[in-house]
């Protein structure tokens, strides 16, 4: 015997209109929040949400761990962050090419670990930099030039250029100092 | 080595902005050649990517819903958790959306979409004996009207209590208001009572000084003119006509011996260099003293005065009927009761057809020895 929700995913697999109502309000409750912060592209993310349930549910996804409202919060929060992120990065960075190789499910498990390694990593080095630091890389991240830059913090730019040097170099020595630490750990 | 050390700087310098694109074309395409043989930038290159993939990495999407649901995160350290959370922006913000989200997929509540259409959530209670699935109740929308007519007639109220609030407030200031004014417009009468009372007292005063000082100024005139009769008797008993002259022996008929003579001249003849005063020691018996007043002018008149004054110009004596004499002197007599110590002026006028002339001027010391 099937519970309820099975039954309602098997109604919404099949088409029934009730059980597509439901599910549809509750994806849209959960879509709610993000809609002005992913206002141009709303439609589209929304649809990537009805795609991806209807995907994992054909799939067999859920497995009633939690309820199906909670199963399908989760999804379309996935999709929606997703989608944030995609649109706040740049492309030239290593770790995002990392990143697609993960959800490809082409990596071995060992890429895996050694992935979330890297994230945590840079995850620690970040939070180790002094704030004006941050500050300068993130606006280097929002792509602004050096005469922007130099404007915007009332210095000039060869002054710039030293600053955002120096923050590099201590960030790579805090990694160093990291990485050491761990070698350390695992002798 | 030198120079490709300070090349090596300053490439080192511009990669983040090489990395971002903003680069300005010579100074990328400078870079990009740069870079080709050098691998010691390359590794610099790479560290500059690290930085900026340290920027972009964000806590992992399970690892936020986890933490949204209030579950125990999976293989994540919550330190870090919370470390990267106090210094990313991006995280927080999507932390709050994720919250967002769980807290509004439990409620009732319609959604509103982007087109602000009410999903109507109605359709489903009525189809309620279909669905075997847990389904959201949603409210109807009379429930809204009635939460607007609450808010509404709360504001109404709260309008009205404070309208009346203020009616009050306004009523007892004005009150205040006019009791000051009526305890001022008593002290004012009460001042002017006051001040009436003290005008007509200082009136009364002043009346009853003006009737002293008339009272005063009566009495002043009657010993005046009692004086004055006096002076009038004495000056009519010197002058009067077909009394005895004064060159002749006092009234008594009597001879007297030692009768005082002085030559008086006029003040604009001096014959000293001492004042134009002339000199008349009159002694303590004398009765009366004669006086011949020198003249030297040939210029007759119809008629001649003389007139005695005191230094400070009183009348003393006058008579209008002198007369000249061959020598062209003057004469008088006068009694030494009208002369004390003291500095006195004689003056002799001239009458021609009714226009009085000074003619002359003498000035006299009486010392009583």
């Amino acid at each position: 015997m099937q519970s309820p929700e099975q039954n309602l995913i098997a109604d919404f697999l099949a088409g029934e209109a009730e059980a597509v109502r439901t599910i549809d309000v509750w994806i849209k409750r959960a879509a709610f929040p993000y809609q002005r912060r992913l206002s141009h592209v709303w439609e589209d993310v929304l649809q990537s949400a009805y795609m991806e349930i209807t995907r994992l549910l054909q799939a067999g996804s859920f497995r009633g761990e939690a309820s199906l409202k909670t199963y399908l919060w989760r999804v379309v929060n996935s999709v929606c962050l997703t989608s944030i992120r995609k649109h706040t990065s740049i492309e030239t960075v290593d770790i995002e090419t990392v990143f697609e190789k993960v959800d490809n499910n082409s990596v071995s498990p060992v890429d895996v670990v050694l992935q979330k390694e890297s994230e945590s990593m840079a995850l620690r080095v970040w939070s180790d930099m002094s704030e004006d630091c941050r500050d300068l890389w993130q606006m280097i991240l929002r792509g602004m030039s050096y005469d922007e830059m130099s404007t915007i913090k009332g210095i000039t730019s060869g002054t710039l250029r030293v600053r955002v040097l120096r923050c590099r170099e201590k960030a790579v020595a805090v990694r160093e100092k990291i990485l050491q630490t761990k070698a350390v750990t695992f002798d | 080595m030198v120079v490709a050390q300070m090349e090596c700087n300053r490439i080192s310098e511009l990669l983040p902005w090489q990395v971002n694109g903003t680069l300005p074309a010579p100074e990328r395409t400078l870079v990009s050649e740069h870079l080709a043989g050098c691998a010691k930038c390359k590794q610099l290159l790479n560290e500059t990517k690290f930085m900026l993939s340290a920027g972009q990495t964000h806590v992992p999407i399970e690892v936020l819903l986890d933490y949204a649901e209030g579950q125990k995160l999976k293989n994540f350290d919550p330190v870090l958790f919370e470390n990267h959370l106090a210094v990313c922006d991006e995280c927080s913000e999507q932390l709050k959306l994720v919250s967002g989200s769980f807290d509004s997929i439990d409620t009732d509540e319609p959604i509103l979409t982007q087109k602000n259409n009410v999903v109507s959530l109605n359709e489903k209670r009525e189809k309620r004996e279909v669905v075997a699935a847990p389904v959201a109740v949603p409210n109807p929308f009379w429930k809204y009207a009635a939460i607007a007519a609450c808010v509404l007639l709360t504001l109404s109220l709260g309008g009205l209590l404070y309208s009346l609030h203020e009616m009050k407030n306004s009523q007892s200031q004005l009150l205040v208001h006019e009791h000051t004014l009526r305890e001022r417009i008593n002290t004012l009468e009460t001042e002017s009572k006051q001040k009436n009372d003290r005008f007509t007292h200082a009136q009364e005063e002043s009346k009853r000084e003006i009737e002293d000082l008339k009272t005063k100024v009566a009495e002043t005139k009657g010993k005046l003119e009692q004086k004055e009769r006096e002076s009038e008797r004495q000056t009519q008993t010197s002058s009067k006509p077909g009394s005895p002259t004064p060159t002749q022996p006092n009234n008594s008929g009597q001879p007297q011996a030692n009768v005082v003579v002085l030559d008086v001249f006029p003040s604009s003849v001096s014959r000293s260099e001492e004042a134009n005063e002339n000199a008349l020691i009159v002694p303590r018996n004398a009765q009366s003293v004669t006086m011949i007043l020198n003249y030297q002018s040939n210029v007759g008149f119809e008629s001649y005065a003389i007139e005695l004054r005191s230094a400070n110009g009183r009348l003393i004596w006058q008579s209008n009927n002198m007369r000249r004499y061959s020598t062209n002197d003057f004469t008088i007599n006068l009694p030494t009761t009208l002369l004390r110590n003291g500095v006195y002026s004689i003056n002799i006028f001239g009458f021609q057809k009714m226009q009085k002339t000074k003619l002359e001027n003498y000035t006299i010391r009486v010392t009583k020895s």
